[in-house]
């Protein structure tokens, strides 16, 4: 999956695709917006990008407002820092795991937890005995809550709408109503037609937007705003 | 709508397990919230307002009131207090794990996640005092992109699969500050190598840390030791390389372990050769052979979107690549074929070395390159259309 700027939501720290903005034609331009929302904040360059019609720099600038979004709701809502406050508490222990301790460590940890796995991949029964074992089922209760909020049961298509898919929302809104609402230009709604293009339940539509279907059910004289096209 | 998604986050989640330390047992009150998972709250919300539909409401105060006092009805808390009280638990988490030692320094901080835990914590508590003087900095686009997003400053990590060699350097930034390798590697070419006669030092990912940001107000890190004998650099400030362990090592490691190659990051490199990247005898990680290999096979769209081009050329054979023939193959799945492994053999130690190991950035690869390695094509389907 080709990414250029991603959150990690264990810790924070935006990560950007360094080697593809290099070899893009406007990669120093890239660079030098980054540093400038660095300083100045992102509002001032995205707006200089915007006044100046430079879909490359509006593009790579509202993904960068997109990260934020999430940065935001990751550190401030109960479910963004549980999952901060998981990770940490795992790294936390780790050293001890990997430095202290002499214990075999499965690669995945989840499969040192079931018996049948654990004899398969040649782990003996001592196991539930070690630092692992116990570093593995803390964290598995943990991560189980994030995991399962974000099932997806093909079975029979059922989409739990959990904390994951709600972050993506949120970042999308954000994004698309600057767009919507700074730069609504006819060459900004080619360059972004996923954004304002009708919900048709496309994967895109089921990623980022799938909340629409809920907006018309809560307000179904006049349709959300944020939705025409 | 912004006010029901952000209200379905702010759930604080029960603690089933107490934290635990390998250190000691410690007690941490544990708490019994009953329901309160964002898919529950969401679905909850949604049910509340379509059991009474409306026209959509223009004032964001009045939405936010609604929903709100719908928090209050159905989950017993409203938005405030909800996040007050998971807070406060956060705090007392971080206390519990400041008294299991001493503050490490050196290179031992590296190890010591918690004055960054703290760091955050405390960030958290800023945003939140932001959120209780104006909830609308949060719930409408507007307010949060023209005044909360320009005051927030992340750290950055800037991947280079391809692999910077050092110490050459590199200027992605022109702020003050240091770039500081966080994934490095020190490679052996082969030894009829005429290309790289010599072992060479590769950085996959910098990290360039700002004085101020993630709301620190640290001065004077400007002393960066590169130890390159451990493959690792360290700042001599403990917050610092609190950060730099956290970047480098404990959460790459972290990603490895909970998930084996699975795990899916900008840079496949962090996830490669961990044993010997920390000094370990390999004999102690018990790999799940399901987890060893990781096939991430897709579309090119993305990829011909950002460099703004409608063909490319095929990272194998060099023919026209477009998004109607040609695929984009992460470095893992292409070294994990024996295929290819076997076709780099046969054009030379040089090529094997520079393809199969040293670089690990995406191809972009043909149909008939596909097919003459195995590679299982995705199909395109109506909800892909052609990229724009």
């Amino acid at each position: 999956m080709f990414r250029v700027i991603q959150i990690d939501p264990e810790t924070l720290a935006i990560q950007l695709n360094a080697g593809a903005i290099s070899a893009h034609s406007r990669g120093v331009d890239i660079f030098n917006f980054v540093d400038k929302a660095r300083v100045d904040g992102i509002l001032s360059p995205l707006l200089a990008a915007n006044s100046t019609g430079d879909m490359d720099l509006l593009s790579f600038g509202t993904s960068y407002l997109h990260e934020l979004r999430h940065f935001a709701d990751l550190l401030l809502t109960p479910f963004g820092f549980y999952r901060i406050r998981t990770a940490f508490e795992f790294f936390k222990n780790l050293p001890y795991l990997v430095f202290v301790s002499d214990d075999k460590i499965p690669v995945p940890l989840m499969s040192g937890m079931d018996p049948i796995t654990r004899a398969a991949i040649g782990l003996g029964a001592g196991f539930e005995k070690s630092v692992a074992y116990r570093l593995g089922s803390t964290s598995f209760s943990r991560v189980r809550v994030i995991n399962a909020e974000n099932h997806y049961d093909p079975a029979n298509s059922s989409i739990r709408y959990g904390g994951d898919r709600i972050l993506e929302a949120l970042a999308y809104i954000t994004q698309f109503e600057f767009l919507f609402q700074k730069c609504d230009t006819p060459e900004a709604r080619h360059h972004f037609s996923s954004f304002f293009h009708l919900f048709e339940g496309s994967e895109f539509d089921l990623a980022y937007r799938w909340f629409i279907p809920d907006c018309h059910k809560m307000h179904p004289v006049k349709p959300c705003q944020t939705i025409r096209s | 709508m912004m006010a029901i998604l952000f209200a379905s986050l702010c759930g604080s989640i029960p603690v089933t397990v107490p934290p635990s330390s390998t250190l000691r047992r410690r007690q941490l009150r544990s708490r019994d919230v009953g329901e309160k998972l964002p898919s529950v709250r969401y679905h909850g919300l949604v049910g509340h307002f379509k059991e009474s539909p409306r026209s959509s409401i223009e004032d964001p105060d009045e939405a936010f009131e609604l929903v709100n006092a719908a928090c209050q009805s159905l989950f017993g808390l409203g938005i405030v207090e909800e996040i007050e009280e998971d807070l406060q638990f956060s705090q007392s988490f971080v206390e519990m794990y400041r008294q299991v030692g001493p503050e490490a320094t050196g290179v031992a901080a590296q190890l010591d996640p918690i004055p960054m835990l703290s760091e955050l914590t405390e960030y958290r508590r800023r945003l939140f005092n932001t959120f209780k003087s104006d909830p609308q900095l949060f719930c409408t686009s507007q307010g949060f992109y023209e005044q909360t997003a320009p005051n927030l400053r992340p750290s950055f990590i800037y991947h280079n699969s391809h692999g910077i060699h050092l110490p050459d350097g590199v200027s992605y930034s022109r702020l003050p500050g240091q770039l500081i390798a966080l994934f490095d590697r020190r490679l052996r070419p082969p030894k009829k190598s005429l290309r790289f006669p010599e072992p060479i030092s590769v950085a996959y990912a910098t990290w360039c840390p700002l004085v101020g940001d993630n709301g620190s107000r640290i001065e004077g890190f400007s002393t960066v030791i590169e130890d390159r004998e451990r493959g690792i650099g360290y700042v001599q400030n403990n917050q610092l390389a609190s950060r730099q362990g956290v970047y480098s090592l404990l959460a790459p490691l972290f990603r490895w372990i909970l998930y084996g190659n699975k795990s899916r990051n900008i840079s496949e490199a962090e996830n490669d050769r961990w044993p010997a990247a920390l000094g370990l005898d390999d004999s102690r990680f018990v790999i799940d052979p399901f987890y060893e290999e990781a096939e991430d096979i897709s579309l090119p769209d993305a990829f011909l979107e950002f460099f703004g081009r409608s063909e490319n050329y095929c990272d194998v054979c060099g023919a026209k690549a477009t998004a109607t023939n040609s695929y984009l193959v992460s470095a893992r799945t292409m070294r994990q074929n024996q295929a290819v492994v076997k076709y780099y053999r046969a054009r030379g130690a040089d090529f094997e070395f520079q393809l199969l190991k040293l670089d690990w950035s995406d191809w972009l690869v043909c149909r008939a390159d596909m097919e003459r390695f195995n590679l299982s094509i995705p199909r395109r389907t109506s909800a892909d259309p052609i990229s724009r």
